[in-house]
């Protein structure tokens, strides 16, 4: 591929784990605002969008899916899948903090380090980073910023996610997340396979 | 583009994720557009692991321990040795405490309910919301209250606490102006307290000095698994069964029992009619202790106790001057009413009256008694719950618990010991801060019914004192006296931990708007318009408690020893002072500056936000344990810091028979006759114009006339006729129950089989093979309970540690609301039956407790 070409394949694949992460978030007006805002090119992946007047219907539904606060259907938490008490902050958590501490970054939620949101935007980053170095020419280090980004996957987003994708669509009533869960695991499957090539 | 059935090349991939990608704010290409993170210059500082003082709040053994901590996150749990109480000793529900912080179905936001329907069928669609949102609405509806004279419709109910409970259930309810705060008490065991308060003066529970004990009766209670200081004396029992003899008084075979040297199982209730035996043979062998209860005069014609005889108090002697003299039969030291107490109740309560009750032969009732007043004063009379939290159970309490005063163990080497002294502070007094809205709220009546003629509740003598927990539910649905509008619940789960829990389940769903602070989400959670996330007591909070055991009491410190989770706020400190903060931007700032003046007495600060005031709180709370300038007895330390570090402060050692002669009882003695309970009775009667025999028939006793004041035996009262409901109920406490907050902790399950008679991922029905097989019921078969009020389903299991003509079964299973693991099926299959759906709501109204044992009549048939 030629430098212009790669780097759009890259921002591209930046922007989609930007996307992703956003969607696990807690819905808010800014979520649809963004969703809506690009309907068109959205509307292929995920079907239905919702609009302002579904907002309250998608915070019920996410708080069921991933919040509770009975029980959590689907747990956002990497440690979940990749353990096996069902709890969070396991032995896998901490080595996804140890990742982010690498990076230089600190968790500025109050959420566990390896809900999917954070992990998808550090996959983001990671992506960002390896475009920086590219434009600098650096191609050593954007090698290992891609080098990282598989890694990163192959122990940890990776590992849980199609688990995750395939509960999610399971125990989603709601289509947006449906579509979001089959999306998720498309998405990332397919780029583990593609960094996999490298 | 259909994304579950296509197969996207890398190219088209590429091509739709550019298309997407156009929909992202992504930022521009020098910055990254980052939500959850933020970039830092250094790595953070990682600290390797080490060992942090804090509390375990999982039973009220209350054992200061410490948390082995990486990087801000617990991982393993031990008992601080720098406790004097528990030191070293741990116990399997410590350990459970990870497993609950690091929970995914935790409540980790702020929440509120978007159905406006409550009901058990009614799916409250939570969704979060700002912790700014929360407290506004809080705030407004406690405003709502305040300007229309409605205080009084405010209601705090709380469960388990720390001691800095006053700020949220005492201050925050009488500064807004309510008498309703409605504590959990009773559905503890409060009529354990009833025997020792109107005996020796004690509203308390003991400790036990097992090290020097001889002689051991456990009266229900299951010390290795559940009870008080578990840790300790799980550590030390085995050395002390080496030493002392153990008879275990249960109609199941508890995990105490099995270790014991005698197991007396007893029919359900029946434990009064074996004390009464247990007393008359200890005084027909002459088995008291007479360094303490003293001794017939040498001159009484009387001298010694036979069966059926009633003994003169007083005999008249002939002086040397030819004039007689009215003097007592028997002299007693530091008792009183040991011949009234004959006389009324024990003269004719031989064994073999015993037996026909009980169940317990003659024999064995006679073995156990003489055995335990041999060990006289080294024996000791263990008063658990089961006995005594039952209908009439406040006299099965005394009767049991005057046994200590025979054979004079009672604050003796080897016996029975009350809290040694310790030295925290309470709180600065509301007063000053109740305005007259505050102050005509409070004058109302509460809610829970305590002092009415039907409800004596005489805690530490005084009617109309004590709790009644479990009748709140009552008040709130019939609105008398008042309506309850407003309601915050924190650290309890009423629509399951109390009997009749279908009452609480209606009750909650009548309330307009209730609250609920937790670290989980719980049945009581469900009928909650808003649900807080509190921080975990061990793990997160700043708090103290204060237990005794080994001969000393500690106060021990709560900390915050991990970094938080999630966005988890303190429920007896942080809540508290925000919502006064939202109340005083309303025009309402009286709980805030009262809030103020738990000042920090190091620096003299008042706090100026949450944090800094749940820690003022504490720092004022327990100066004089760390303040050397302020000290008064116990641990010396330097200062606070120590204190923190150390996690705990010990008292001074145990001062045995310090008490002896110096009881808090009217005539300062061991009352076999209770001239304390005498005057309670008596003011609460006159209080209503009856008599007190008219009140005991109101309130379901049976004594009448003198037999009030003396530990009898009174007949079980259970709900349901024999015929129809064959079996008794004999609910029991797990050692892994955490007070019934475990249930969603996988250990829990895994390890549920170390109750002895229970198996893992189950909730099991213990049923005796002989009935078993009279109801022609196999092991492992489904099951149904039904009582006169409702009908749990669980499995059979046939086990002879059950008695015949009883079920037993462990609380703590049957959540429909606690968890995926707790639930077979969430919010519609609970796993296995809770058993407070078939237990009735009924009292021992003299101590106001619930009844939990041997009240319920039950009926077995295939599910």
């Amino acid at each position: 591929m030629k430098t212009e070409e790669t780097l759009l394949h890259e921002n591209a694949r930046a922007e989609q784990y930007k996307f992703l992460s956003e969607c696990y978030h807690a819905p808010d007006e800014k979520l649809i605002e963004m969703l809506c805002s690009r309907k068109d090119s959205v509307q292929d992946l995920l079907k239905n969008i919702p609009t302002i007047d579904d907002l309250e219907q998608l915070k019920i539904e996410y708080s069921r899916l991933f919040l509770g606060p009975f029980k959590v259907l689907v747990p956002p938490y990497g440690s979940v899948y990749l353990e096996h008490e069902r709890r969070v902050m396991g032995e896998s958590t901490i080595d996804v903090k140890r990742w982010y501490e690498k990076e230089k970054l600190d968790i500025l939620i109050r959420e566990v380090p390896d809900h999917i949101a954070i992990e998808l935007e550090f996959m983001y980053l990671l992506v960002f980073k390896q475009i920086e170095a590219t434009k600098d020419s650096d191609s050593v280090g954007a090698w290992n910023y891609q080098k990282k980004q598989a890694s990163f996957l192959n122990t940890h987003l990776g590992k849980w996610a199609p688990e995750f994708s395939e509960k999610l669509e399971a125990s989603a009533r709601n289509g947006f997340y449906k579509n979001l869960a089959r999306y998720t695991r498309l998405f990332v499957e397919e780029d583990a396979k593609g960094l996999s090539t490298l | 583009m259909d994304t579950k059935n296509s197969k996207m090349t890398r190219r088209d991939f590429v091509k739709s994720a550019v298309l997407t990608g156009a929909a992202v704010a992504v930022g521009s290409n020098l910055k990254p557009a980052l939500r959850a993170f933020a970039a830092t210059a250094e790595p953070p500082f990682t600290e390797s692991g080490k060992w942090k003082p804090t509390t375990c709040q999982g039973c009220t053994s209350w054992c200061s321990v410490q948390a082995y901590v990486v990087d801000g996150r617990a991982i393993k749990v031990r008992g601080n040795p720098n406790s004097k109480v528990n030191g070293k000793a741990g116990c399997p529900r410590s350990h459970m405490s990870l497993q609950q912080v690091y929970d995914p179905d935790r409540i980790k936001v702020p929440m509120k309910r978007t159905n406006p329907k409550k009901g058990k069928n009614e799916d409250p669609g939570f969704v979060p919301i700002s912790w700014d949102e929360a407290l506004n609405t809080i705030a407004d509806k406690i405003m709502e209250l305040r300007n229309a004279d409605e205080t009084y419709k405010y209601m705090l109910m709380r469960g388990r606490y720390s001691y800095m409970r006053d700020i949220l259930y005492d201050r925050m309810t009488k500064i807004i102006g309510s008498p309703n705060n409605i504590s959990h008490s009773a559905i503890c065991a409060e009529a354990e307290k009833f025997g020792p308060y109107y005996t020796e003066g004690l509203w308390d529970y003991r400790q036990y000095d097992i090290k020097n004990t001889r002689y051991v009766i456990l009266w229900g209670a299951d010390p290795i698994s559940a009870n008080r200081q578990v840790s300790y004396y799980l550590s030390e029992w085995g050395d002390m069964l080496d030493r002392a003899q153990v008879a275990v008084i249960d109609p199941r075979l508890s995990a105490t029992a099995t270790k014991a040297d005698e197991w007396l199982p007893i029919k359900p209730g029946q434990d009064g009619a074996l004390a009464s035996a247990m007393a008359h043979v200890i005084l027909t062998e002459g088995l008291w202790y007479k360094d303490f209860v003293g001794d017939f005069d040498v001159n009484s014609p009387v001298k010694k106790f036979e069966k059926d005889k009633t003994i003169p108090e007083e005999f008249a002697s002939t002086q040397s001057d030819g004039s007689t003299l009215n003097s007592q039969t028997f002299k007693e030291k530091y008792t009183h009413g040991l011949i009234k107490w004959w006389n009324i109740e024990l003269y004719d309560k031989t064994p073999e009256w015993a037996e026909k009750r009980t169940g317990i032969t003659a024999d064995q009732i006679r073995r156990v008694a003489i055995g335990y007043g041999k060990a006289a004063p080294h024996a000791i009379c263990w008063v658990g719950g089961g006995p005594v939290m039952q209908v009439r159970g406040g006299y099965t309490s005394m009767a049991a618990h005057a046994l200590n005063g025979l054979v004079g163990s009672v604050d003796n080497v080897g016996g029975t010991l009350q809290a040694n002294k310790e030295y925290t502070k309470a709180f600065p007094k509301p007063d000053d801060f109740m305005d007259d809205i505050a102050k005509e709220g409070k004058k109302h009546k509460k809610i829970d019914h305590r002092g009415r003629k039907e409800f004596p509740s005489l805690k530490k003598g005084k009617p109309g004192s004590a709790v009644v927990t479990n009748r709140a539910a009552d008040g709130i649905l019939n609105e008398d006296p008042s309506e309850i509008k407003v309601a915050i619940g924190y650290m309890n789960n009423f629509a399951f931990s109390c009997p009749g829990s279908e009452r609480w389940e209606k009750a909650l769903s009548k309330i307009p708007f209730l609250v609920h602070i937790t670290t989980h989400a719980a049945e009581f959670t469900w009928f909650s318009d808003i649900a807080l996330p509190s921080t975990h007591h061990m793990f997160e909070k700043w708090g103290w408690v204060k237990s005794h055991g080994n001969g000393y009491r500690h106060v021990t410190l709560l900390q915050p020893v991990n970094d938080r989770v999630w966005d988890v706020k303190t429920d007896e400190t942080e809540i508290p002072w925000l919502i006064a903060e939202k109340l005083a931007q309303r025009g309402f700032d009286n709980l805030l500056r009262h809030y103020k003046e738990y000042k920090d007495p190091e620096t003299g600060k008042a706090p100026t936000n949450e944090k800094e005031f749940a820690l003022y709180a504490l720092k004022y709370a327990t100066e004089k344990l760390w303040d050397p300038s302020k000290y008064e007895g116990g641990d010396k330390l330097s200062g606070w810091q120590e204190l923190v570090e150390k996690g705990v402060w010990n008292s001074d050692p145990y001062p045995y028979k310090k008490r002896w002669g110096k009881m808090k009882t009217k005539t300062e003695k061991f009352e076999f006759y209770s001239e304390t309970l005498k005057e309670a009775l008596t003011a609460h009667a006159e209080k209503h114009n009856t008599s007190t025999d008219d009140i005991l028939s109101t309130c379901n006793y049976q004594a009448r006339g003198e037999k009030a004041f003396v530990p009898h035996y009174e007949e079980p009262v259970t709900w349901g006729s024999k015929k129809e409901y064959p079996f008794v109920l004999v609910d029991y406490k797990s050692r892994l129950n955490r007070e019934g907050r475990s249930a969603n902790c996988s250990w829990y399950q895994e390890f549920k089989d170390i109750d002895p008679g229970d198996e893992a991922w189950n909730d099991v029905a213990k049923i005796n093979p002989v009935d078993a097989k009279a109801l022609g019921i196999r092991d492992g078969a489904r099951i149904k309970l039904t009582s006169k009020i409702g009908e749990i389903e669980c499995t059979a299991k046939l086990w002879e540690g059950a008695r015949p003509g009883t079920i037993a079964k462990c609380y703590g299973q049957g959540h429909w609301a606690y968890g995926k693991l707790a639930a077979k099926r969430f919010g519609k299959v609970p796993r296995g039956g809770n058993n407070n759906q078939i237990i009735p709501a009924d009292y021992d109204r003299l101590s106001g407790s619930t009844a939990f044992y041997g009240l319920a009549r039950i009926k077995v048939s295939r599910a």
